[in-house]
């Protein structure tokens, strides 16, 4: 987690986070808002706050040419939620098969750390398996070791 | 808090704050949270997911 990331904000619950993401579409700000679903599982919404609608989008592409900043940053997210919530059990999906790639994207670039923390499960071909590399999974699982 | 109020605190990494906007309202939001729900009650998850 020495790569670059940006700054982060958080509340107090430690469940909401926004950074800004600054590139050459300007200043956007970014959320991720830790779901709970029930006993220990939340699932990780991300989405930009449109400042103009004052609403989350969460369909357009950013393209502000940081897609990995904003991935390590999002990861960065999920240590500090972990550091809180240890037991918590995180479900990551996106809105679309692009989406879930990234995130699939930003678990291998951070792989290293991140497996190092965490029990990582996709889900591919009707079931949950041990993440590994290659595969194009429709859902992520992280849990704390 | 404001994108110009996050992007003026001096924060390296994660810094915490009192008041926040509330998210969980967002309709964007919401229909994640009802997704991954129903999501996982048609597929379950993995058995480590039941330890705790």
């Amino acid at each position: 987690m020495d790569k670059e990331r940006y700054p982060v904000t958080t509340d107090s619950y430690h469940i909401t986070y926004e950074f800004l993401s600054e590139g050459p579409r300007g200043t956007i700000k970014k959320v991720v808002l830790y779901q709970k679903q029930a006993d220990n599982f939340y699932n990780l919404a991300f989405g930009d706050w449109n400042e103009d609608e004052l609403k989350i989008d969460d369909i357009v592409r950013s393209n502000n040419s940081d897609r990995d900043k904003v991935l390590r940053t999002v990861a960065l997210t999920i240590i500090d939620f972990i550091k809180f919530y240890p037991d918590a059990i995180i479900f990551l999906k996106g809105s679309t098969t692009a989406r879930t790639r990234l995130y699939q994207i930003g678990i291998l670039e951070n792989q290293a750390e991140v497996s190092k923390l965490f029990n990582i499960q996709g889900f591919v071909n009707g079931g949950w398996e041990v993440f590994e590399a290659g595969k194009n999974y429709e859902a992520f699982v992280l849990k704390t070791k | 808090m404001s994108a110009a109020a996050v992007k003026d605190s001096k924060v390296i990494s994660v810094t915490t704050v009192k008041k926040m906007r509330d998210y969980s309202k967002e309709p964007v939001f919401k229909k994640k949270a009802e997704n991954a729900a129903a999501f996982v009650k048609k597929n379950g998850l993995p058995p480590f997911s039941k330890s705790k």
